[in-house]
């Protein structure tokens, strides 16, 4: 639908186009979050403030803030430094070596607190279930013998609402491959099987990953909502959509990450 | 619930009974015989012609199926009648003459037809009339105007007249009154149409060589109708001639037609069929084969629609005419690239059989049974992963309507109808080589309404219409039964001006359920459930109306306000598709719009035209947007203003045109923003925009300058014809949207937000060439 309302538009319309000066209605910035806690990883997060739309500066990473993570009996101060996830290409500017490992029982919560005295909190939990994938097989392009696409199958538990995100890729982080990410929920195949097939982009002898989140509510929806803010300010057609995030007085996101991974070589 | 508003509307009835009482009494009053004022070549009916005696005490004017009622004492004096009306020869009868006759034929006058623009309602008669808020335009008159690439569009003529406001420049959806775009009842024939638009809403849905009018009414809405809260547009196909084969059609820019329409039985019964054709798609498949050798060529998608309008009269004696009319209507959208094929295809059917007959105690019986029906499907193959998308409405209905014969001081139609709706909601299949799965919703549900309306003037300076219309809808084994009064009433000030005064309610059990601002094929129709409420809307209108200089220009005033509950809209994150409960993604809210209309028309003469300007506001307040707080809807335009000119200069030549001013419209724009990059994936280091109130940024003012030239060509048979026309002849870049563009540097990264103003259309010339023999 997306393709044939751009085509329409550029087909018929001879749009023009011209560079204005908008006076944007007054924006007060607020403190962005965004942490992910993974099994047997260090605690990082990204902490930046948010911008007007049309202002000089493209990102402005929150400094000298007090950060403390508690996973409901011990408290951790994150310290303000720069670190970066060279697998999956990410910055993060709070650190604390604890190393985390899950308890499906605890809520884990974050509080940052500014120099100006501005207040975030957010709390998570793990998902007790994950979903795993079924299989994973290569097939043959319909059009090009030297071209594969990836299978994947996945069983969705019923009874429950399930958020997931599919990324397939030669490498996680590298992101000219063409890998496929796709936001799903299960409202249309609650309790079936989903399969999906990526596109023709892998060759004979390719090692692929193929990862399925178990994306909690509060993650799925957010990640909804931004894909939909952005897609919003490039189509007329679209109603805007507003961040639905956790972070309780700024934005972001506060999740706890559980995911099943595949690796094939495709032959 | 049905009972409680009954009891509400406990002082309306106060009210509406003793008007029916009295209408009872006026209806024995004096024996009348009935007539049909028909075109002499057509044996159309002709509305709004008028019938005078010549020492002026009788006087009466045709209704919409051209019937007039003369008291039996005037035909058995034997008084002189004049029959006028414009576009046909002034015919004087002596009333003895039509002792025995049914019929009153009038000649079409050839050198004062072509001036015809705005027939049926002169000035007087419109003032006179105690209907308000209502627009009628014929084909005639949007043959006239100047259109967007030539393609002659009669529902965006509409757009020019006050209280109907476009959907974005160059689209034909419309908002009447603050109501939203699904809240428009259109009706072809009395069918309901459910998607009126090709291409995205470029283009409506009716081909103007297939239509002989459209009236659109904004309020005061007679209880025939029900089903939406804001409009009625009515529109009325053309009969084919029952005196000769006739052939007609035009070609243009995008599109060409052609009608065909003849005598079955000559002077008994006719057909008449009309068709269209855009040829994006011839183009673009002759540019994709020329191409095909170079594999990296990517294919232009192809484009086409198509729609074929056909209508059938029969007169089967003085007392008995049936019509069958049918409308296919078809957008097909398709593109193909190495891996990828994705279709959409669209389209509404309908079609009705209508018998229309005179009883011999003088009340007119109409009857009609219809079907109308509307489908999207959008497929994509995508490599091994097949996805197809499918949803529609399909509705069976029957009228049946009783009218009392129009007398001096009375008239009078009862009615019931009824329509059986079968809903395919959001029907979503996705399969690959590995598994699958299919999830919708089908839904029935009845919809129908019994109505009696009443209209009374027995003086000349009050006149009063009262009507009552209980409609209901049923579904999953429950009956919703809601009142509808609707009240209306003229007070005549001198004989050329009076004041008018309305309160309509109305109640809609269907809703469009949509994503976007704009009107798209893949909008769904979604029925009133234990949980999805019908909306209903309450309506008061006061307005004011003058003949001015000899019955030569027509002058209105009207303000409104009104009041819309259980609106719907989306929840954010919605998903349209694959969703097998869509009204858990409703969100119920209501709305007000009020305004003042200002309109002056002069209706006769070489130069004729209109100035139309509306002042108006309308709000939307959900719980669940916008914080609970009050919001603009896009279409919120505080003014409006439409200047419409046609001047025929000669025989051979005339020249239009139109001006338009309209506030800008209200959008939403981002206020802030900030980086996200999520936990893995391409989404690296990607600006998201926070967005604050809806609707938070007015665009500039939309002003255009549109004209158009006819100049009619010699031919030995028939008529002929160009017209040339001028689009945004100044070319004003109207704005459509503002857009933010992300500015990168040589690495890839943001280095700044630039906001862009995107408009659509630039000064674009279109041709047509038009014909008839």
């Amino acid at each position: 639908m997306k393709a044939f309302v751009a085509v329409v538009l550029l087909i018929i319309m001879f749009s023009c186009n011209k560079v204005v000066e908008v006076n944007l209605p007054a924006y007060a910035s607020e403190i962005t979050l965004e942490m992910y806690l993974e099994n047997g990883r260090e605690l990082r997060c990204l902490i930046s403030e948010s911008l007007p739309y049309t202002d000089s500066t493209i990102n402005k990473p929150l400094d000298s803030a007090l950060v403390v993570f508690s996973d409901g009996t011990n408290s951790y101060i994150l310290q303000n430094k720069a670190i970066q996830d060279w697998e999956n290409g990410r910055l993060y500017n709070y650190f604390n070596p604890y190393i985390l490992y899950p308890d499906m029982e605890k809520t884990y919560s974050i509080s940052i607190t500014d120099k100006h005295n501005r207040e975030v909190t957010a709390s998570t939990r793990f998902l007790s279930a994950v979903t795993f994938i079924d299989s994973v097989v290569a097939k043959q392009s319909v059009n090009n013998s030297d071209s594969f696409s990836l299978g994947i199958v996945f069983k969705d538990p019923s009874k429950t609402d399930n958020y997931y995100r599919l990324l397939v890729a030669k490498k996680l982080n590298d992101f000219n491959a063409g890998q496929a990410d796709i936001l799903l929920n299960d409202i249309g195949f609650n309790g079936q099987s989903f399969s999906f097939f990526s596109e023709p982009d892998y060759s004979r002898g390719d090692s692929v990953t193929v990862r399925l989140y178990s994306l909690q509510k509060e993650y799925y929806h957010y990640i909804k909502s931004v894909e939909d803010a952005r897609s919003s300010n490039f189509s007329p057609f679209v109603q805007p959509s507003w961040i639905k995030s956790n972070v309780s007085g700024g934005l972001g996101i506060f999740t706890a990450i559980t995911y099943d991974e595949k690796e094939i070589i495709v032959k | 619930m049905a009972l409680q508003n009954l009891l509400a509307y406990k002082g309306v009835l106060r009210f509406l009974f003793p008007v029916l009482l009295l209408t009872q009494s006026g209806f024995a009053q004096e024996r009348q015989l009935a007539f049909t004022l028909t075109d002499k070549n057509s044996g159309q009916p002709l509305m709004g012609a008028t019938l005078i005696s010549l020492d002026g005490l009788l006087r009466i004017t045709s209704d919409s199926s051209g019937h007039v009622n003369i008291p039996a004492p005037v035909i058995a004096r034997g008084e002189k009648l004049q029959v006028t009306m414009m576009g046909y020869k002034k015919a004087i009868i002596y009333s003895r003459s039509l002792t025995g006759q049914k019929e009153i034929r009038l000649d079409q006058d050839i050198k004062t037809l072509q001036e015809v623009v705005i027939t049926n309602n002169n000035p007087i008669a419109r003032v006179m009339d105690i209907q308000m808020g209502s627009e009628i335009i014929t084909a005639a008159e949007a043959r006239k105007l100047p259109a967007l690439f030539g393609e002659v569009d009669i529902v965006k003529l509409l757009q020019l007249k006050p209280g109907v406001k476009n959907a974005g420049e160059g689209f034909s959806g419309f908002y009447v009154r603050g109501g939203g775009a699904g809240q428009n009842l259109i009706l072809i024939d009395d069918v309901p149409v459910y998607n009126p638009n090709h291409l995205l809403g470029f283009f409506s849905v009716f081909n103007n060589d297939a239509i002989k009018d459209v009236k659109l009414y904004k309020a005061a809405y007679p209880a025939k109708y029900s089903g939406r809260l804001s409009s009625v547009l009515d529109v009325s196909t053309r009969a084919g001639s029952m005196d000769s084969m006739m052939i007609s059609g035009g070609t243009g820019v995008l599109s060409s037609r052609l009608s065909i329409e003849a005598p079955i039985q000559k002077g008994h019964s006719s057909f008449i069929i009309s068709g269209r054709r855009t040829y994006f798609d011839i183009f673009t498949s002759t540019l994709n084969r020329a191409k095909e050798k170079n594999a990296a060529y990517e294919k232009i998608p192809a484009y086409f629609f198509s729609d074929l309008n056909l209508r059938s009269d029969w007169k089967l004696n003085a007392n008995n005419i049936m019509w069958a009319t049918a409308y296919w209507g078809s957008d097909h959208f398709s593109s193909f690239t190495h891996d990828v094929a994705a279709k959409l295809n669209w389209g509404n059917r309908t079609a009705s059989l209508n018998w229309k007959s005179i009883l011999p105690s003088k009340v007119e019986l109409t009857s009609s049974l219809f079907y109308s029906g509307y489908q999207y499907q959008l497929s994509n193959q995508s490599g091994y992963n097949n996805l197809q998308m499918r949803s529609g409405i399909q509705t069976i209905g029957m009228k049946l309507m009783i009218g009392g014969i129009k007398t001096r001081s009375l008239s009078w139609q009862a009615g019931v109808d009824g329509m059986l709706h079968k809903l395919d909601i959001g029907d979503f299949k996705s399969s690959s080589d590995l598994s699958g799965f299919h999830v919708g919703e089908k839904i029935s549900g009845n919809e129908m309404g019994i109505f009696l309306n009443s209209e009374w003037n027995k003086w000349d300076w009050l006149a009063i219409n009262g009507g009552m219309r209980v409609s209901g809808f049923y579904a999953a084994g429950k009956w919703n039964i809601n009142p509808e009064p609707r009240v209306s009433a003229r007070f005549s000030i001198t004989e050329n001006s009076s004041v008018k005064v309305s309160y309509t309610r109305m109640n809609q059990y269907l809703h469009l359920a949509s994503l976007s601002s704009a009107s798209l094929p893949v909008d769904s129709w979604y029925p009133s459930t234990e949980k999805t409420k019908p909306e209903y809307a309450d309506q008061v209108s006061l307005g004011w109306s003058k003949a001015i200089d000899h019955n030569t220009f027509f002058l209105s005033m009207e303000g409104y306000y009104k009041w819309m509950n259980r609106q719907i809209e989306f929840r954010d994150g919605a998903n349209l598709f694959g969703n097998p409960k869509l009204e858990n993604d409703f969100v119920f809210g209501k709305g007000v719009a009020y305004g003042w209309e200002t309109y002056i028309e002069k209706k006769s003469g070489r130069t004729t035209g209109w100035i139309g300007y509306t002042l108006s506001w309308t709000t939307r307040t959900f719980k669940d947007i916008n914080d609970g707080q009050p919001f603009k809807p896009r279409y919120d335009r505080r003014h409006d203003l439409s200047l419409v000119f046609m001047h025929k200069l000669n025989k051979k030549l005339s020249v239009s045109g139109n001006w338009i001013y309209g506030s800008g419209a209200y959008i939403t724009i981002p206020v802030g923003r900030y980086v996200f990059q999520n936990q893995a994936g391409r989404q690296v280091r990607s600006i998201t925009p926070v967005y604050a109130e809806r609707n938070n940024f007015q665009l500039p003012a939309v002003h255009r300058l549109d004209l158009s030239m006819v100049i009619a060509l010699k031919s030995k048979k028939g008529s002929s014809d160009i017209t040339i026309s001028l689009y945004n002849a100044y070319s004003r870049r109207n704005p459509f949207y503002i857009q933010f563009d992300e500015r990168n540097n040589k690495d890839g990264y943001i280095t700044s937000i630039q906001p862009t103003l995107v408009s659509l259309f630039p000064l674009l010339p279109g041709v047509t060439y038009n014909f008839k023999f």
